[in-house]
């Protein structure tokens, strides 16, 4: 008995564990010709794909985006809810043209044509630029010119150290041996090291550029004899912005790290009794949600989904540096503010807390250091005000005007007898009816 | 005379006689009040949450109390104005009234006249006492209240001959009543459920949200031509997108939607007769 108990739980935990390795199996890869997109998302190049199973494509009007026709595995990533594509080990290029149709009619057939992104302050800034042609591969030198100007002016660095640190070692034995001393001016200078280049070029890649006003077509890849090439046919939805202004991160002194956002000229910003906040302004667009997201996460089957009505802000690139910030009161200009740098200093002591002081980069206490973030600061008293951005020709940025307000601290009991007083109004109505009533009822008496 | 100033006549008789009588009721006062008290909950509720944080982003804190007052007084008139018809037929003040010269097209159009006016003069009364509170509280009173109440007129416009519809074409006052109810809550309740699942960060939302939403969406969709609430989003967006052709096309499709139910609800009083 004991021994079938002892088969039976061993049986068991042999089907758990197969069970088990059945879950944990890798996920089925499949061959299949894909777009690879590299959508314009307002403020960045995004990257995403477009496997066998999605049949549109989003992208947004009248601005350049990258697609490619390619082969390679996929699979579909339940963890994630997503399609992956193994690009690392399976890669091709489907050789053809990209052919957009609107209405039944071909309107255009793109060739493959060589681009890359030009990151101007740096790759991990996001911020990059498309170039075509010509101008890609010039940039591209460029970059490579000056990463080999860079590792020239390192090796004469390294040379020149030595030198230096050659000359301090002969001064040093010198001052030990004689006891001569070297005024400052008469010591050699360090040299000065050289800094990489920040910006950088990507490698020259060939893709579609498809740029397009909005609408909807139809594209396919097709052979050089104009076949369709299988697996290529898609929907392709191109749109553009609903609206566009500037929409405002604010700061709120005494939370710093948790920023509130004002995208809609219609929001009012709040606030109760004097307040401190430092503001930074961005060139936002509204776009519908549902398109957006599908354009930025076509691989994610439920991106968007549920949001065809629903609409997003974007905050796309931050205003110039030179933006001024102007309060006003009663439409008259009280005050005007420009970006300054700022510091976040943590105070001493047990109590935890912080000030945020204005960044001066010739300070002694801030060597070293940088700000850790520049907006524009407010100091409100009480009050109703607007604020509005204006650049550096003193024009107002459209979309920029926001009220704020400071709220009164009210009882609520003054609220609730206020919510009174049409049933106050209405007893009066009914008892004064009631009396006239009673008095055209009174008998009439000699 | 001719046939239209007969029914121009009677519009304004009945009318009048109806409007005389909610005034002089304690009905509509009592529920301005209770209106003004649930209203009230939410402008608390955002007061708390500005002294709280110090610093708040919203949309002008009175229209959405504002928009809670006018939904609770303009379902009490069509409730009134659904139970009122169904009452005079019950009691055969209608046939009585149909033997005189009303007929089905000035009986739908005085009701619904009178809810209109009794509306105008609760929107007054709500105007006057949300001024109140906005200077009480310094929320203010922007643009963008000033056409949520213009647009409130159109919503209880919308909702009072939505009512009138149930009522001439249910069988009875209970039936046509419980519908109205049943079908404004539902609608409300859409509308608020898709108004919070699209207020959503995309990034936070589960898979199961994702699918409620996907859902509650395509209800949406459906609904945005059946309720008055959805002419209201409609007005809303326009007036916040601030396009004249928006605005024009939103209130004209309010138009034309009451349009529509009053021609169905005369068109059902005909096909079911005034009798009891």
């Amino acid at each position: 008995m004991r021994n079938t108990n002892w088969r039976v739980l061993i049986t068991v935990l042999c089907i758990l564990t197969a069970a088990a390795g059945v879950q944990a199996a890798p996920p089925q890869r499949e061959k299949q010709v894909v777009y690879g997109i590299t959508p314009w998302t307002g403020k960045e190049f995004g990257g995403t794909f477009a496997p066998k199973g999605i049949d549109t494509i989003y992208l947004l009007a009248n601005c350049n985006n990258v697609l490619n026709t390619l082969e390679t595995e996929v699979y579909f990533w339940p963890i994630t809810n997503e399609y992956m594509a193994n690009w690392f080990e399976a890669r091709e290029e489907v050789p053809g043209r990209l052919q957009i149709l609107q209405d039944g009619k071909e309107i255009m057939v793109l060739e493959r044509q060589p681009y890359n992104h030009y990151y101007p302050e740096g790759f991990y800034s996001g911020f990059s630029e498309l170039l075509i042609g010509e101008e890609a591969e010039k940039k591209l030198q460029e970059y490579r010119d000056a990463i080999d100007s860079y590792w020239q002016a390192v090796s004469e660095y390294r040379k020149a150290y030595a030198e230096y640190e050659q000359r301090m070692s002969e001064i040093l034995r010198e001052v030990t041996e004689t006891g001569k001393t070297y005024s400052e001016d008469e010591l050699p200078k360090p040299p000065e090291q050289p800094t990489p280049p920040v910006w950088y070029a990507s490698q020259v890649t060939e893709g579609f550029i498809v740029n397009l006003p909005v609408g909807e077509y139809l594209i396919r890849t097709i052979d050089e004899q104009g076949n369709v090439i299988e697996g290529t046919e898609k929907k392709l939805k191109v749109f553009d912005r609903r609206r566009a202004g500037v929409g405002y991160q604010i700061i709120p002194e005494s939370k710093w790290t948790r920023p509130v956002q004002s995208d809609d000229a219609t929001q009012i910003l709040y606030m109760e009794g004097k307040r401190t906040m430092y503001l930074k302004a961005f060139h936002a667009s509204e776009y519908n949600q549902h398109d957006y997201l599908k354009m930025t996460s076509l691989e994610q089957p439920l991106a968007g989904e549920g949001a065809t009505s629903a609409y997003m802000w974007v905050h796309e690139k931050e205003v110039p540096r030179d933006t001024k910030i102007q309060v006003l009161r009663g439409g008259e200009v009280i005050y005007e503010a420009e970006y300054r740098p700022y510091y976040v200093k943590q105070t001493p002591g047990y109590a935890l807390g912080y000030e945020i002081i204005e960044f001066d980069p010739e300070a002694e206490e801030f060597a070293g250091r940088r700000p850790s973030f520049e907006a524009v600061k407010l100091e409100l008293e009480p009050g109703s005000y607007e604020i509005r951005a204006v650049d550096s020709s003193g024009r107002v940025l459209e979309g920029s005007v926001r009220s704020i307000r400071a709220v009164n601290a009210v009882p609520m009991w003054q609220l609730y007898l206020l919510s009174l007083l049409p049933v106050a109004v209405g007893l009066v109505v009914v008892i004064g009816r009631r009396r006239l009533r009673g008095h055209a009822a009174k008998p009439v008496t000699a | 005379m001719s046939k239209i100033r007969y029914r121009t006549n009677a519009i304004n008789v009945i009318a009048r006689r109806d409007v005389s009588s909610t005034v002089k009721g304690l009905g509509i006062y009592v529920v301005a009040s209770l209106a003004f008290l649930v209203s009230m909950l939410f402008v608390r509720s955002n007061l708390k949450g500005v002294t709280e944080n110090g610093l708040m982003v919203m949309v002008n804190p009175l229209n959405y109390p504002f928009f809670i007052a006018v939904t609770i007084g303009a379902t009490y008139l069509a409730l009134t104005s659904t139970m009122s018809v169904s009452r005079e037929r019950d009691q055969g003040t209608l046939e009585v009234l149909f033997y005189g010269p009303v007929d089905s097209v000035a009986y739908i159009l005085a009701k619904f006249v009178e809810q209109l006016v009794t509306f105008l003069g609760l929107v007054v009364v709500y105007i006057i006492i949300f001024f109140a509170i906005s200077k009480l509280t310094n929320f203010g009173v922007d643009a963008s209240f000033l056409a949520m109440a213009g647009l409130s007129v159109l919503l209880a416009a919308s909702i009072v001959a939505f009512g009138l519809l149930l009522s001439t074409w249910c069988r009875s006052a209970r039936t046509s009543v419980i519908l109205l109810l049943v079908l404004l809550v539902l609608f409300l309740a859409v509308d608020i459920v898709a108004g919070i699942l699209n207020s959503l960060s995309a990034k936070d939302i589960s898979v199961t949200l994702v699918y409620i939403r996907v859902a509650v969406d395509m209800i949406n969709r459906v609904l945005q031509w059946i309720s008055p609430f959805g002419y209201l989003n409609r007005g809303i967006m326009a007036i916040s997108l601030r396009s004249a052709r928006f605005i024009l096309s939103s209130i004209g499709a309010s138009l034309l939607y009451t349009v529509v139910l009053l021609a169905l609800a005369i068109r059902f009083l005909d096909r079911r007769g005034v009798r009891r």
